[in-house]
């Protein structure tokens, strides 16, 4: 089954593929030298059970800009991306040097990686907060904001 | 299969190597899911009782449910005098502290286990002491396991 209509355009959807495919390449990055390392990745937070330490992304916002006109109309979507940093269960002893470091290596990461190819880019990463209780993975740690940026052309009316 | 009732039999398999052998203060003769007679022969001492209590439903997706489940430890021992027991009964609160945060293990399906807080009381004319535990563990199930 198609999962969205007009398939060259799953912006949403392509850009959370491309986000998680950073970071499970992260993963692969940390797995020696590092620690704390990032040993998990899903592509969403109501995720039974996430693994520690992990990492879960869920699409957030859009933010739409028109830029142009040509054939058709160009937009610059600016889609937000919760990315939760989970580092203990609830009711265990929480980290928070080990969740603030493993937020660092990620906000590194996806700064030097940029770019997301087929014209996606990492636009801006912001929103850090510390000490969050996730109840709908009943874990512990931090999050942020990932924004990926890509232009899109839909049709003239 | 039963993962509740998995994660429950190997939470006394653990209490019972509660053994001052094992570099505990007390020596566990008995651990039952049930209730043990309060006039249980003193070489059946100390025991712990697991009782059950409620079971919260914290999460969920596609393939799995996330539990909270409340369990009580009730232990029980046997001494020569009051002042003994006293100090013996926090050894052996002592003791199931040192398990659960050793870590413990209760197998795969279980994600985290907490203590929660703890009472004891000390009789007399019995020559017993009893202390309750509250912990919670918060473990997963299949969908497909029930």
């Amino acid at each position: 089954m198609t999962e969205i209509y007009g398939t060259d355009k799953a912006t949403f959807e392509d850009a959370k593929d491309k986000l998680l495919a950073k970071l499970n390449a992260l993963i692969t990055v940390m797995a020696s030298g590092y620690d704390p390392k990032l040993s998990y990745a899903c592509d969403h937070h109501d995720k039974v059970p996430i693994q520690l330490n992990g990492a879960s992304i869920q699409f957030a916002s859009c933010k739409i800009i028109e830029e142009g006109l040509g054939e058709g109309v160009t937009y610059q979507y600016q889609i937000a991306y919760s990315l939760r940093v989970h580092t203990a269960y609830q009711g265990q002893y929480f980290d928070a040097n080990k969740t603030m470091r493993l937020m660092n290596s990620i906000d590194n990461y996806l700064h030097e990686e940029r770019d997301l190819e087929n014209d996606y880019d990492v636009w801006d990463i912001d929103d850090f907060a510390l000490g969050q209780d996730f109840k709908e993975s009943a874990t512990k740690g931090g999050s942020m904001t990932i924004t990926i940026r890509r232009f899109q052309e839909h049709i003239k009316p | 299969m039963s993962i509740r009732n998995d994660i429950l039999d190997s939470l006394c398999t653990n209490l019972e190597g509660i053994k001052q052998d094992n570099g505990y203060n007390t020596t566990v003769r008995k651990v039952e899911r049930y209730p043990i007679p309060m006039d249980n022969p003193s070489e059946l001492m100390p025991h712990i009782f697991v009782s059950e209590g409620q079971e919260e439903k914290i999460n969920e997706d596609e393939t799995n449910i996330g539990f909270r489940l409340s369990v009580a430890l009730n232990l029980f021992m046997k001494g020569q005098s009051v002042s003994g027991l006293c100090s013996d009964i926090v050894g052996f609160i002592d003791d199931v502290k040192k398990m659960i945060y050793g870590p413990i293990s209760l197998g795969d399906y279980c994600l985290a286990v907490n203590w929660i807080d703890s009472d004891q009381d000390v009789s007399e004319i019995q020559a017993m002491a009893r202390a309750g535990i509250a912990i919670e563990i918060i473990y997963y199930a299949p969908k497909a396991s029930f």
